[in-house]
């Protein structure tokens, strides 16, 4: 006959493999894709019809951000009908300059030269100023009446607002941020994004 | 009754050190309330005597203290010989917690707030075991 005691631990025990078992079911369970990673009305590169989507979310005074941005335009190369890029806002408040530069960069996109912008602006980092923002919007041979009044507009404000929103949602709290098929990508390397990618197409 | 805090003691010493175990095995990050102290420890040398995870022995140690607790409640006629194997356990274990602790301080010069806790554990367990010996022998 089992004694009181006995009976106390296997009761215990029983508790204790039941609680574990749920904790390990729930902890294993896969994670849900992230809403509103994409937007229609984000920019974009690569086809539509591409089987991995890569969401950054970017902010144009980080040093990360511009070293990053030759190597993606290299994976878009390396991967022409499978990989689209989807560049979203997240300009961080201790760069003065960002949100300028990112409702810079919606503005030129107003007038078909978003990446030329973005291009450009990353070229000119270290060297950024108020008054640069013009200048790169002239060199770019933009509309500069359009330009200025476009970038003040209610319509890229909120735009951009939507993409800090939409960031802060998905837990980004640093740039660069990457979600690849609406997961979140550990980032160390451009490498890291390569074998994502790799990992996605082999699904 | 001195038993049963054996029994639980042992048990949440035990989960810990799979925990532990767990995240070693698999390097994945530790909750830690010493800061970085729980990494500074899992990454020195003294991590895996002989090729052993520290958590690994505490894992064995905690296991054979649950088991022998879990003899002991069954009330069989080897009680007098599994008293004295708890009693043996739990002197190995302090001796143990106390060499690593003493490694932690001097050698890693970092504290791990997991090992400290399994210490404290490994503490009672001892005390429980050997109070109740002593008392026996008192009265």
């Amino acid at each position: 006959m089992l004694t009181g005691e006995t009976k106390f631990f296997i009761a215990v025990l029983f508790f204790t493999a039941l609680i574990i078992s749920v904790a390990v079911y729930l902890v294993l369970q896969p994670p849900q894709a992230i809403p509103n990673l994409d937007r229609t009305t984000a920019q974009r590169l690569g086809p539509a019809t591409a089987r991995v989507t890569l969401v950054e979310f970017s902010d144009y005074q980080c040093p990360a951000c511009k070293t990053v941005s030759p190597e993606l335009k290299k994976l878009l190369a390396k991967y022409p009908s499978s990989l689209q890029l989807v560049l979203r806002h997240y300009p961080l408040p201790q760069h003065t300059l960002a949100l300028e530069l990112a409702k810079s960069a919606e503005a030129a996109g107003m007038q078909g030269k978003f990446w030329e912008m973005h291009d450009l602006i990353f070229e000119r980092q270290a060297t950024m100023s108020a008054k640069g923002i013009v200048e790169m919007a002239a060199d770019l041979k933009l509309d500069l009446d359009s330009f200025e009044k476009d970038r003040r507009s209610k319509q890229v404000e909120e735009k951009i607002a939507l993409d800090k929103v939409d960031a802060l949602r998905a837990g980004v709290n640093s740039t660069p941020t990457f979600f690849i098929n609406g997961y979140p990508l550990q980032f160390r390397s451009i490498d890291d994004i390569d074998i994502a990618i790799e990992k996605q197409l082999t699904k | 009754m001195k038993n049963r805090f054996v029994f639980i003691f042992s048990l949440v010493g035990g989960l810990i050190a799979l925990y532990i175990l767990n995240s070693y095995q698999t390097a994945t990050p530790l909750v830690c309330l010493s800061g970085s102290g729980c990494e500074i420890v899992r990454k020195s040398p003294y991590a895996n005597p002989f090729g052993i995870p520290v958590p690994a022995i505490g894992v064995a140690g905690f296991a054979s203290i649950l088991g022998v607790s879990f003899l002991l409640s069954l009330k069989t006629k080897y009680h007098h010989l599994l008293t004295w194997l708890l009693k043996a356990i739990t002197l190995l274990g302090l001796i143990f917690v106390i060499s690593f602790t003493y490694i932690e301080i001097f050698l890693i010069r970092a504290i791990c707030s997991w090992c400290v806790f399994s210490a404290a554990i490994i503490t009672i367990i001892f005390i429980l075991a050997w109070h109740q010996a002593i008392l026996r022998k008192l009265c």
